[in-house]
């Protein structure tokens, strides 16, 4: 694969604590995003966030800021947030909740991104792709088979494949959309940027569903959120359900399940033919990167396959 | 003689009535009832629905592309056109308004053609409004030039104030929020926007966030998965994989299973209890969600939520009075009559093997009933494990019936 594609591909590490962060700034990747992607009481203090800023411009790194889906409560918070981070210059904001849209043009220096929560991929749904094979496997299904070939490319699009969508978020100054790691998808990708969006692809992740009745929580027996002591800072839990003839593989992690894919030689190659330009390692308990030795060995293993 | 009581409190369809006693006004929210077939209209609106919604499957080869419960075929949706015809004209003889959903969360240019041609064959119908849970779906209507008001749906997870005021700049005329709200959250969206606020009242509160779940619940894999219920001969009921029981294994150490226990579940299901708070609050409407549901209980979950509504209007918006309270306490028992009837009609129902969690607590009240154990299996199944739609958020419905102790898990 050409090394031009290669050499345009960032390495983002996403963090929701100082600790992390720490780490994440010693690591070999070229940008920091800062935040709670699902958790609205994971969002950190207007303290912790100046903090955050100062360390990674110290550290010579870009500061990027991630935004969950919030409540009332939360959304006055990180507006305070957004007026401090549009004083510091064009900082990339990762949005999460259409709320942010009302208020986005007070901060006419911010770039909004597009989060994964604001874009539907069917894909990320962990049987559909199995239940359309099912369909072949008992062959008695044929019809099916046929017309799936229909609607096969519509399960592996998102809900962005559709010019007039991308043209309202052009309108509130988005400049970028976060997708997954679905292999599947990743022909699809292109299409963003043609639209001249820049792709960020999350590694590893993909977020089958997201909760405010946050599962980890009610398992450990937290009682109030604002009181939640965040187990899943360092917790996930592996959840298997044995089928009639499959089993689902599940990794629970704060208030979102995820599935787990790997990265291998041809879907970076497919990636890269895509045009995406950065990859987000979010440092997480699921794939114990929790450490900035791990953290290089996924962006040293993923930069060998380019 | 119901249905005079029913006519003379419909006067009061979102009437400002005078609370007695004091200067509060409160508004009776509208009633919105889901139906799938013109048999479960008729009975809705018998049963005293305001304004019915629907949605009905797109023809041709797109039926094959089903994300949740459209725009393919599926029990939750209307088969043609012509049945929703069917439903408007008698609808509208009775005054009560039809509302169509077209809220699939995902719009494509493959799409486009389809969706365009499915909007203006329900608008020839001679639909009152949309339900649009899309951008690009808006745009399409926009394009469209239709003048129908639009209805917000809940794919838009609106949590927020910012959210609901940005949907009413766009043109929605009402907005359904998110289900994971508490009460206080949703008071103070009503407080500070001015879009009117709509909420689901009734059965379908997911354990996840709606338009953030890929745990799709229709097809072959969601079968063998074992979460499809039969509930009688004719009636399917589907139950979402987040109700079933996970092997729970820390990451670190998949060798040891920590427990065996639905821990995805945290589904709501009523919200009967909480209806006064609602009122209170001001949301002017309350949507009762099952478009896949039997007539019938479409229909009594209307008569429900309806005469509860009447009794505040009668009491005069005094929603703390005893006799609404008790009005509770006796609509609860309407809905226990209704699982026993569900039970009855399921006369196989064999010893269930499972008894824990929501499945098997369905399976074992329905078992119960017809061995005459037990008499109350609604109140076993939700009330008893507070199900309540719009309570605490870290609630555990689960907790009552597994044994492990979440004290040691925290270390």
């Amino acid at each position: 694969m050409g090394s031009k594609e290669a050499s345009v591909m960032k390495f983002s590490v996403q963090v929701d604590d100082l600790k992390l962060l720490n780490e994440a700034l010693a690591t070999e990747c070229d940008k920091v995003r800062f935040g709670a992607e699902f958790c609205e009481w994971k969002v950190p203090s207007l303290k912790t966030l100046k903090t955050a800023y100062d360390l990674t411009v110290d550290a010579g790194k870009q500061f990027d800021y991630i935004t969950p889906r919030c409540s009332d409560k939360t959304i006055k918070r990180i507006l305070d947030h957004l007026s401090f981070l549009n004083d510091k210059g064009e900082i990339k904001v990762i949005i999460n909740d259409i709320g942010f849209l009302n208020v986005l043009k007070r901060y006419e220096r911010l770039i909004p991104h597009l989060g994964r929560q604001l874009i539907h991929i069917p894909a990320r749904c962990p049987w559909f792709y199995r239940d359309s094979r099912s369909f072949i496997f008992f062959g008695f299904m044929i019809k099916a088979a046929i017309m799936r070939r229909h609607v096969k490319d519509l399960y592996n699009q998102t809900s962005l494949h559709y010019e007039p969508t991308i043209r309202f978020y052009k309108e509130y100054g988005f400049r970028g959309l976060d997708l997954d790691w679905i292999p599947r998808c990743f022909p699809h990708y292109k299409f963003f940027v043609d639209q001249g969006l820049d792709v960020a692809v999350h590694t590893h992740l993909v977020p089958v569903t997201v909760t405010r009745k946050c599962h980890t929580a009610r398992f450990l027996g937290e009682k109030n959120p604002q009181n939640c002591s965040k187990p899943c800072n360092t917790r996930a839990f592996l959840l298997k359900h044995e089928g009639v003839f499959m089993t689902v593989k599940l990794f629970l992690h704060g208030n979102a399940v995820f599935t787990l894919t790997q990265p291998t030689k041809k879907d970076v190659k497919n990636l890269l033919r895509a045009g995406a330009t950065e990859l987000v390692i979010t440092m997480n308990p699921v794939t114990n990167t929790l450490s900035r030795e791990r953290v290089n060995e996924v962006i040293s293993s993923i930069k060998q396959m380019f | 003689m119901e249905k005079r009581l029913y006519d003379k409190c419909h006067l009061f369809w979102g009437e400002v009535i005078l609370a007695r006693g004091g200067r509060k006004r409160i508004r009776i929210p509208k009633l919105l009832s889901p139906v799938n077939s013109f048999e479960g209209a008729v009975g809705v609106i018998r049963a005293g629905a305001d304004e019915i919604y629907c949605g009905v499957a797109i023809p041709g080869k797109l039926k094959n592309f089903t994300i949740y419960r459209g725009p393919g075929a599926s029990p939750a949706q209307l088969p043609t056109y012509d049945e929703l015809g069917k439903i408007v004209n008698y609808a509208h003889r009775h005054n009560v308004k039809v509302i169509v959903t077209v809220n699939e969360p995902f719009m494509s240019k493959v799409l486009d053609k389809t969706m365009r041609s499915h909007i203006r064959s329900c608008l020839d119908e001679g639909v009152d409004a949309l339900i649009v849970g899309d951008f690009g779906v808006l745009s399409i209507i926009k394009d469209l030039g239709v003048d129908v008001p639009l209805i917000a749906s809940t794919y838009f997870v609106s949590m927020n104030y910012e959210a609901v005021n940005f949907l009413g700049k766009l043109g929605f005329s009402r907005v359904i929020l998110e289900r994971h709200l508490t009460l206080q959250e949703i008071s103070e969206i009503v407080n500070h926007s001015n879009v009117p606020i709509e909420v689901f009242c009734h059965a379908g509160g997911c354990s996840n966030i709606n338009a953030n779940c890929y745990f799709y619940h229709y097809g072959i894999f969601s079968k063998l998965l074992g979460s499809e219920l039969r509930v009688s001969k004719h009636v399917k009921s589907v139950i979402a994989p987040c109700t079933l029981f996970y092997d729970v294994y820390d990451v670190n150490d998949e060798e040891t299973k920590l427990c065996n226990i639905p821990i995805l579940d945290a589904f709501t299901f009523c919200s009967l209890c909480h209806i006064p708070a609602l009122v209170r609050i001001g949301v002017s409407g309350l949507k009762i969600v099952g478009r896949f549901k039997s007539a019938q209980e479409q229909e009594i979950y209307t008569l429900v939520y309806r005469e509860l509504l009447d009794t505040i209007v009668k009491e005069r918006g005094n929603v703390n009075n005893k006799r609404v309270l008790d009005k509770i306490k006796s609509l609860r028992r309407r809905l226990d009559k209704l699982e026993i009837d569900r039970a009855i009609g399921n006369s196989d129902e064999k010893k269930p093997k499972i008894m824990k969690g929501l499945n098997g607590r369905i399976k074992r009240a329905r078992y119960e009933v017809l061995q005459g154990i037990t008499k109350f299996p609604f109140r076993d199944i939700y009330c008893e494990q507070k199900r309540c739609l719009y309570g605490p958020l870290f609630n555990v419905p689960y907790k009552h019936f597994t044994s492990w102790d979440p004290r040691k898990l925290q270390s």
